[in-house]
């Protein structure tokens, strides 16, 4: 009974699919003020979503549907384990455990990945290019998540293991002024993780539609959109377990440090995508493999002989 | 009682958020011009739930521009088959109501509504921005009270 | 006792496949192979019973006693943890191959007494390079193998580039026997092997580079692809290119642990091959070869968790040796399948075999997505094991290294599915049926089963065949409250919700008939705009590292190495044979 609580009320389900819609709804609306628009409600992703769910499907032919709903199946149940193991206020007693932060980067590929699988699968020729477009980009960006996410590992220690909630409660001095130099890093895989705007190229609109989404409809693009909205839910709360005191102070505060910790970070992408344009595939390897995987592997190792001083 | 509540729910969330997929079959450009100022920051259509969707499989409103011709009759059969229901079509400008300026042309078959069932007519050449609105939200009326769009 | 049977059952095999090499019918070769597998597979099994009830024992069989006051001939089989995990590996993957190469030799027309003859040979050597005590008899048994490989490559020793390919693998592989030779000559010499410990390493990394494909010396497995499958499977991902790392561990034993330098020097040097495999496997178009980078890449993970040295870092090390064995037997299966389906390896040239397919792309998804790490298959707890050993072990940049190589290969894998499995179905593949593929993926079932029961309950593993092993390294065992979120709730999970989901499609979407079938969207054209083929998957990251791709392929420098030493020996001789001249002119 605790345990279907926690899978579909509080970290995991219901917590994510709202923190998720309130998030991306907050972005819309904020980067609508920005263009001095008035903007969508913020309950907007929610009918969207609920919406997508009670609508037709229309696939294509020779597809078996039972696959063309399962692929983005998958990636739901992925995304809800992954909730289910961060240390959230209320419930880090019963994730209390040692490497988590692999198994939630690991899970947060499968989304990806089942849009690049399902581009291939429907046989839509956009859907072909997104997928190839967002196979290669997370051949870069994910180079520097993960050294990312390896500096601050490295924080609280020795012995270092890849822990979220060790990575939370390190606060000493030096371990923030790492931190502070992760950021821009970590905000710009976050920013091409979840294909926001410079680095919006496996859906560019304008020349390939929605990219591995061109064919999905009804439920299974309301899957994809579901899976979109609990990818920023995890995201938004990594940044605050990252970067904010969240495992420090009461489990109250610390629960509203997580939510100001997300909208700040989507307030950071609505400034972003606002402020830039769509980058060919081209420039944004080069910016990732000239610079940004440079200098993450750069700051992994300052801190690392820091550490063994 | 539960579900009817749920049932609710579901026609008003579809009536908040539209999703439009634009089709020009031989207009002259004017109203694509006019359907575009619709998504900038004076008319700013996102604050209905309006957006421009790149698939007709995401679609719920079917936007036809211009008269059909012979060379876009097809395709646009076809992404009026590809989207799912419940639809919607708005014909805007009257090139797409009557065929307009380019009506008996050697090339133009006819008004949109000879080949798909039309739900909204915008008239205007080109229409007004702010009609094509109008348009679009009488639709989304129409798409959440019709029973028989619902009837799956 | 049953330990010499196991090892000898196979040779037995051999000699009869040998001797009656006129019978030329796959079947009478092919069941004999798969049955004496089977069997050394069945008395292995007892021998590990018996060994997990009663602890160590050993079998001596004494040979040229004469010799013995010289040196130790005797054949000495013993089972122990290390031994034993590396033995019931290999036969159990010779089982599930020999079973599969029944159906896939079929196609050939000749050669089945000399395949089979050195299929058994190989296994039952390998079986003996992993139980045997003696130095001596493991030499005798290493240099077996690599013999094997070399008649086992050279199968279609008619083709020019066959024949070549064998050539290039046994002259690299030789080069690691010499390596061994010398550990084993210094480590059984010298009255202190810690002394000339340095030595015997050198010796013991000649042998890992080379047999276990790591950089540089890799550069013989992509040519060893032009094998039958069955031998690229056994050989050239399962068996062959673990004995480096078995005589890592094994030597690991024998000194009791590696000294600081060594040990770094292995964990770098893995993780830099892994490195390289990963970036070239990226690249390639043709599926065999792209899998044989991989192997590079994943014995990379595995020298490389030696190194660590902690007891977390050698398990990683042994469980990705016993899952590579499984999920990359198995890709290979596919592999083959696919190429006797469309008589092509060429990727571009495939497209859409899914719905040709289906089982055979239900067994790849299993063996890709083991590979690549995805979590619920084994690949996954193996990797995982590693990444906090490294990271516990202080050695960070290995830790990254080694997530970011799993990123690739899950790219490589996404675009062989992609581009193979999905996409546009080629027109001379339309009639294209599954049926006589079944015997051979059942052979892949076999293998596939253990991917999918390790990576959910990974404690099976752990417990029964890993912890032996670490106990006989002299390290802490890992135990299993290791894992503190139960796996078994995740797999639960993962049921509990694909059964909803199945539930909510049969009882709702289905019969409501809201699924319509449409065209796809093409932008309103009628024709395909276009379709992406395996070389454009990874385009620009190819166009990237264009350079890089031209400077880092060892295989030119060794070239270029090898010809300045034949330049030097060619000088040496036309002195020689100058000075001769003038020796024998009569004055
Ligand atoms: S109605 Fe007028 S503006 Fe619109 S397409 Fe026709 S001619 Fe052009």
């Amino acid at each position: 009974m605790e345990f279907l609580k926690d899978l579909f009320l509080y970290p995991g389900f219901l917590f994510g699919f709202v923190l998720g819609g309130l998030l991306e709804g907050f972005k819309r609306k904020l980067k609508a003020r920005m263009q001095l628009r008035k903007g969508p409600p913020v309950t907007q992703p929610f009918y969207d979503l609920s919406k997508l769910l009670l609508k037709n499907i229309t696939k294509p032919y020779r597809i078996s549907s039972f696959t063309y709903l399962l692929i983005p199946f998958v990636p739901t149940a992925a995304l809800l384990v992954g909730l289910l193991i961060m240390p959230y206020p209320f419930y880090q007693e019963k994730s209390s455990f040692s490497f988590d932060l692999i198994l939630i980067f690991y899970l947060t590929e499968l989304p990806l990945l089942s849009q690049i699988i399902f581009g291939y699968f429907s046989n839509s020729p956009y859907g072909m290019i997104g997928a190839a477009r967002a196979g290669q980009m997370f051949f870069y960006y994910n180079g520097v998540f993960i050294m990312v996410i390896t500096t601050l590992c490295l924080l609280e220690g020795p012995p270092y293991s890849f822990c979220l909630k060790s990575i939370a409660e390190a606060w000493d001095p030096l371990d923030v002024l790492i931190k502070i130099l992760t950021i821009p890093f970590f905000v710009f895989s976050v920013l091409a993780k979840l294909k926001l705007n410079p680095f919006s190229i496996p859906d560019a609109e304008a020349e390939i539609l929605k990219g591995p989404l061109t064919e999905a409809s009804g439920v299974a693009l309301a899957l994809f959109k579901l899976n979109y909205l609990l990818e920023l839910a995890i995201f938004g709360s990594l940044f605050a377990f990252f970067y904010l005191p969240v495992l420090k102070t009461s489990p109250t505060i610390g629960l509203i440090l997580i939510l100001l910790g997300a909208f700040f970070l989507f307030f950071i992408f609505a400034l972003v995508e606002n402020a830039t344009a769509r980058l060919r595939l081209s420039q944004f390897s080069a910016l990732y493999l000239k610079f940004l995987i440079p200098l993450a592997t750069l700051i992994l190792v300052i801190t690392w002989v820091f550490k063994n001083w | 009682m539960f579900l009817d509540a749920i049932k609710q729910f579901l026609r008003y969330s579809q009536k908040k958020s539209l999703w439009v997929f634009h089709v020009n079959t031989g207009s002259c450009n004017g109203c694509d011009i006019e359907i575009l100022a619709l998504f900038s920051s004076k008319y700013d259509a996102e604050r209905f739930g309006i957006k421009l969707v790149g698939s007709p499989k995401h679609a719920d409103i079917l936007l036809v521009t211009g008269p059909v011709t012979t060379k876009s009759r097809d395709p646009l059969l076809r992404a009026y088959d590809m989207m799912p229901k419940p639809k919607a079509v708005v014909s805007v400008g009257v090139c797409s109501l009557s065929g307009g300026v380019f009506a008996k042309s050697y090339n133009v078959l006819g008004p949109v509504d000879n080949f798909i069932p039309v739900h909204v007519y915008v008239g205007g050449c080109s229409a007004h921005p702010n009609m094509i609105l109008e348009g679009i939200l009488r639709a989304a009326q129409i798409l959440c009270e019709e029973e028989e769009l619902w009837s799956f | 006792m049953f330990l010499g049977f196991s090892v000898g059952v196979l040779f037995l095999g051999a000699l009869i496949s040998a001797l009656f090499y006129r019978i030329n019918s796959p079947k009478f070769h092919g069941s004999l192979a798969f049955l004496t597998s089977a069997v050394a597979l069945y008395f292995l099994n007892l021998t590990f019973f018996e060994f997990i009830k009663a602890g160590e024992f050993s079998w001596h069989l004494p040979l040229f006693r004469w010799i013995r006051d010289f040196i130790n001939l005797d054949l000495i089989f013993k089972a122990n943890g290390l031994n034993l995990f590396f033995a019931l590996f290999g036969a159990y993957v010779s089982v599930g191959i020999n079973l599969y190469a029944i159906k896939y030799m079929t196609h050939e027309k000749e050669g089945f007494g000399r395949f089979y003859a050195f299929i058994q040979l190989f296994i039952g050597s390998y079986l003996g390079l992993t139980l045997s005590e003696n130095l001596f008899w493991s030499y005798v048994f290493f240099e077996l193998t690599g013999l094997c490989s070399y008649q086992l490559i050279a199968f279609w020793y008619q083709s020019d580039l066959s024949s070549f390919s064998a050539k290039k693998a046994f002259l690299m592989t030789h080069i690691a026997g010499y390596g061994f030779l010398l550990g084993a000559l210094v480590f059984t010499l010298s009255p202190d092997p810690k002394v000339y410990q340095d030595l015997i390493l050198a010796g013991v990394l000649i042998a890992v580079l080379a047999k276990s494909v790591q950089w540089p010396l890799y550069t013989w497995i992509p040519y060893a692809m032009n094998a039958p499958t069955p031998v690229s499977a056994l050989l050239h991902a399962a068996c062959l290119v673990k004995c480096g790392v078995y005589l890592l561990f094994k030597f690991y034993l024998l000194l009791g642990g590696f000294p600081e330098f060594w040990k770094n020097l292995l964990i770098y040097l893995g993780m830099f091959s892994s490195l390289m495999g990963v970036l070239f496997a990226l690249k390639q178009a043709d599926v065999k070869k792209l899998l044989a980078y991989h192997t590079v890449s994943q014995i990379g993970y595995m020298v490389s968790g030696i190194g660590l040295g902690t007891s977390l870092g050698l398990a990683s090390s042994l469980f990705h040796t016993l899952n590579h064995a499984l999920f990359k037997g198995l890709l290979f299966l596919v592999a083959g399948i696919l190429q006797q389906a469309t008589h092509t390896r060429d990727l571009s040239l495939m497209g859409g075999l899914a719905s040709k397919l289906p089982k055979t792309t239900v067994l790849y998804l299993i063996g890709a997505a083991s590979i690549s790490g995805i979590p619920g298959f084994n690949g996954f707890v193996s990797k995982w094991m590693f990444y906090q050993a490294a990271i516990e072990a202080n050695h960070p940049l290995a830790a990254a290294l080694g997530l970011f190589i799993s990123t690739l290969t899950t790219l490589s894998f996404i675009k062989v599915l992609d581009t193979a499995f999905l996409g546009k179905l080629d027109e001379k593949n339309k009639q294209l049926s599954e049926k006589p593929f079944y015997l051979m993926i059942t052979g892949g079932i076999i293998l596939a089963i253990p991917c999918v029961v390790f990576g959910l309950f990974p404690q099976i593993a752990i417990t029964f065949l890993i912890n032996p092993a670490l106990s006989l390294l002299n390290l802490r065992e890992v135990n299993i409250s290791f894992y503190q979120l139960p796996t078994v709730l995740i797999g639960a999970l993962f049921i509990l919700f694909l059964g909803l989901g199945i539930l909510i499609y049969f009882t709702w979407l289905k019969p409501k008939e809201i699924i319509k079938e449409t065209e796809v969207f093409k932008g309103g054209e009628d024709e395909p705009v276009f379709n992406p083929t395996a070389d454009d998957f990874v385009a620009d990251i190819e166009n990237r590292l264009a350079n890089f791709y031209k400077k880092a392929d060892p295989d030119q420098y060794l070239l270029k190495i090898c010809s300045f030493i034949e330049g030097l020996i060619l000088k040496v001789y036309t002195t020689v044979k100058k000075l001769e001249q003038i020796w024998s002119k009569p004055c």
